[in-house]
This record gives structure tokens, sequence and C-alpha cells, in this order.
């Protein structure tokens, strides 16, 4: 049986003692670090599956979403925030920064248990993805490799996280359809998902940043009101 | 809205996301032991039970805190000052405080006899508390010595507090300012420490206490309350 390396990052001891029972229970490995220096130490000796990240640190100084770019830029393993914040605005940058998910605090260890599950189940697939040769060439100039899990635009390589290559292959897949919100999320994301419709706007605006020649006014990715997205 | 009473709101701001992590806290444990799909040992019972109960020990104190200086800034406090020891408050103080900072050593010196003062024994007792605890805890490290010490002149009484100030001095230095107010609270110091300070530094004021320090910037080594004999009247 596989056994993931969990990385809890956060500086409030309470609720970091509490998850941390909760993953060892479950036959998780977890280390802790308290800090941005430990998060190098520890990206840099570990090879983690996924990243739980408590967004609100206790110590002024430290910055709960620049920490998350720094994991992002270091490696595609999935992101979990946690944040007693609930704004639009700091899930949206904590998923522009590279959060796969974001669980708002108070929340039940149950719920935020089965997103670990999903997200570790993503990623699971996403290691160990067998060619299928199902690439797609979706223009001459875009190409979505489900091989290797590659996307170019005009020959160029696009750097996409697991998540949102997940979620431009599904849309690529079943392209021309009408796909749903609670669709999309429950394919992505996981079966305990359908409501979290800022998680498709924020993930949709990245890919379309990235694969658009003018996202502003998208030619691919083509949003239908109220019902849900359609790839073209 | 003044620039002050914008700071207020945005450390009311603050100090709501830590009530926040305290209930998350809670909920977590809680639905951690109420999971019917994992059998706790003992330990991890305990382990939950523990951070439960630490967690509604810092919402309590902290509501306490905020719910005083709500009201102080409101100016819907009202003190009751009556003939009260001196010696009996700084006692059940430092009591108080010993219990919850067990590294930090905090040594009283009381003189044998001192006049009565006209207090409020609890919210006096509250500002020594919040200001000790400020003193201990707003630093980089933990504060090994914490020395006290009560005298009485011909004018009034003087409560001195003493020890490594390094980690604190600026906000040593804020409650000497002739007017210190929430926008000028060092932005460094966390938001539950920057509440502590306001409010027994508005206790104290409501008391007629004055503050001052010795020593400028980093030579900052003692904090002084002058506690006027005609704050009697």
């Amino acid at each position: 049986m596989q056994v993931f390396q969990t990385l809890l990052i956060g500086d409030q001891p309470a609720i970091l003692r509490t998850v941390r029972r909760n993953l060892t229970g479950r036959g998780y490995e977890v280390s802790i670090a308290l800090d941005d220096g430990d998060v190098t130490e520890a990206v840099k000796a570990g090879n983690f599956d996924l990243f739980i990240l408590l967004l609100d640190f206790a110590t002024i100084e430290l910055d709960g979403l620049a920490i998350c770019r720094q994991i992002r830029e270091a490696t595609l393993a999935p992101i979990i925030v946690l944040s007693a914040v609930g704004s639009e605005q700091t899930k949206i940058k904590a998923f522009d920064l590279g959060a796969d998910d974001y669980v708002q605090m108070p929340f039940s260890m149950e719920e935020f248990l089965a997103r670990v599950r999903s997200a570790l189940r993503r990623w699971t697939m996403q290691q160990s993805a067998r060619p299928t040769s199902k690439s797609i060439v979706i223009s001459n100039e875009l190409y979505i490799d489900c091989d290797t899990h590659r996307v170019t635009l005009r020959g160029e390589e696009i750097r996409l996280t697991p998540t949102e290559f997940n979620l431009l292959s599904y849309l690529s897949q079943n392209r021309g359809k009408v796909i749903s919100h609670r669709a999309i999320l429950q394919a992505v994301w996981g079966a305990e998902y359908g409501d979290e419709r800022e998680y498709l706007r924020v993930f949709v605006s990245q890919l379309r940043h990235k694969i658009e020649d003018d996202p502003l006014r998208p030619t691919h990715i083509l949003t239908e009101p109220s019902v849900g997205y359609r790839f073209v | 809205m003044s620039e002050n009473d914008l700071a207020v709101w945005n450390l009311v701001s603050d100090i709501s996301q830590g009530l926040q992590m305290s209930f998350a806290s809670i909920k977590a444990a809680i639905s951690s032991l109420l999971d019917p799909d994992i059998i706790w040992d003992q330990q991890a019972q305990h382990e939950f039970m523990q951070t439960i109960d630490d967690s509604v020990d810092g919402l309590s104190d902290l509501t306490a805190v905020m719910t005083v200086a709500m009201r102080v800034e409101s100016q819907s406090l009202a003190i009751h000052r009556e003939p009260n020891s001196l010696q009996e408050i700084l006692s059940q103080a430092q009591d108080q405080v010993q219990q919850r900072t067990p590294a930090t050593t905090i040594v009283l010196t009381l003189p044998a006899e001192a006049r009565m003062g006209y207090l409020d024994f609890a919210y006096f007792r509250m500002a020594l508390c919040l200001l000790m605890e400020v003193l201990i805890g707003a630093g980089d490290r933990v504060m090994a010595v914490l020395s006290i010490q009560l005298l009485e002149n011909s004018t009034g009484w003087k409560i001195t507090f003493e020890g490594d100030f390094s980690g604190v001095r600026d906000l040593i230095g804020w409650f000497c300012y002739d007017a210190p107010d929430c926008a000028l609270l060092p932005a460094t110091v966390r938001p539950e420490t920057r509440l502590k300070a306001l409010t027994a530094y508005q206790l104290l004021r409501l008391h007629a206490i004055e503050m001052v320090t010795n020593g400028e910037g980093g030579d900052r080594k003692a904090l002084t309350l002058h506690i006027p004999f005609e704050a009697e009247a």
C-alpha cells in the first residue's frame, strides 16, 4: 500500500496538532514546516505527494500566499489551503498562486479528509498516467498530449499545474458539448465537489490566459451562462 | 472616520480572524472525536480534549479583553474606585499571569505596608495582567525574569516593571507616548498582543495612571506606572 508523504505548513499549534493526528491516524506520513525556511528545506529533502498549508500565520512576517507560490514553483504536487479567511479575493489569489483546493475554517474533519483523498487520487492518477494515445489536436496551434501531459501552443510548451491540465483535458475530450459546473467539478476535483463554482471561474481564467490569444474574447473555452462551459 | 477608529476596526477584524482559528481548532478536534471511522487511543483522545480546552480558554480570554476594549472605546465602561490594597491586587495579578506563563519567573517585591489606593479592583488587576502578558509575550524569545516592584513616596505609588525588554522596546515606547492610540501601535506586534496593550493602556488611563520609561530606544529597561494619591478624589 502506498504511503503518502504530506507536508503540513503553519504555525498555529492547536490546529496543526489536530490535523497531523488525523492524518497519521489514517496512515499518512506527515512532516511539519513552521515557516518558509522549513518549506524550502523540506521540499529539497523530501518527495511530497501533498502540501497542506494553513494560510493564516500568527507570525506577522510570514505570508501564507507567498509560501503557496514558493511551493508551486518547486513542485506540481497538490496544495490544499486551509484558512479562516472566506473572502473571494483571497481564494482567487490562492488559486492564482497554485493552490488546488481551499478549505475555509472552521471545517469538519470528515470534509477535510475527503478533500485530502481527492487531491491524492488526482495526484496518483497524474503520476501513474499510462500512454493512452488520446492526444488531441485542437487546432494547428494548440496541441494537448494526454500521454505526456504536455500542452503546446504554436510549438511552445505551456506549463500547467496538474489541476489545470486535468481541466483542459476533460473539457477538450468533451469538445463541443455544454458541460455543467457540477459535472466538471466532479470529473476534475472529485465526487465530493459540486458547488465550488469559484474554483472553475479561477481555473478557467488561468487556462484562458495560457491558451487563448485574447483571454477576454476566448475562442476555445466558452462560458455558457448559468450552465457551465463548452470547449470548441 | 479617524485614523485611530480605522486602526481599531482593523484590529477587531484581525482579532476576529484569530477567533475563527480557535473555533476551527475546536470544530476539527470535536469532529475528529466524533468520527465513527476511526477508534482513537487514549493519548489521541486526550490530545483532542486538550486542544478543545486550550482553544476555549483562548476564546474566553480574548473575548473578555475585546469586550472591555470596545466598552472603553464607546465610553460605556464605568469603573468603580474603592479603597483597595495595591499589594493584594499585584499579588493576584502575579499569580494569574504566572500560571499562564510558567517559562517566565515573575518576581514581585512589595513594601511591608502601603496606603490603600482608590482603584477598581477587577479592572486594575486586569490592566496589570494584560500589561505583564504583553511585556512577557510580545518579544521573539521567552523572557526569563520579570521583576515588579511597588514603592510608595510622598505623591503616590510607583509600580516598576523590569526585565529583558529587548523584544518589546517599541511597545514600551508606545505606552509612554503623550497620546498613544491604536494607529501608532507597532505593526510588527501580533493582533492579540496589540489588543491587550491597547486595553491595558485604556484601563490604566481610566485610573489616571501615567506610564514612563527610563532611557530611550534600545536602552529601555524599565516601565514605571505612577499612581497619584490625588486619583483617590
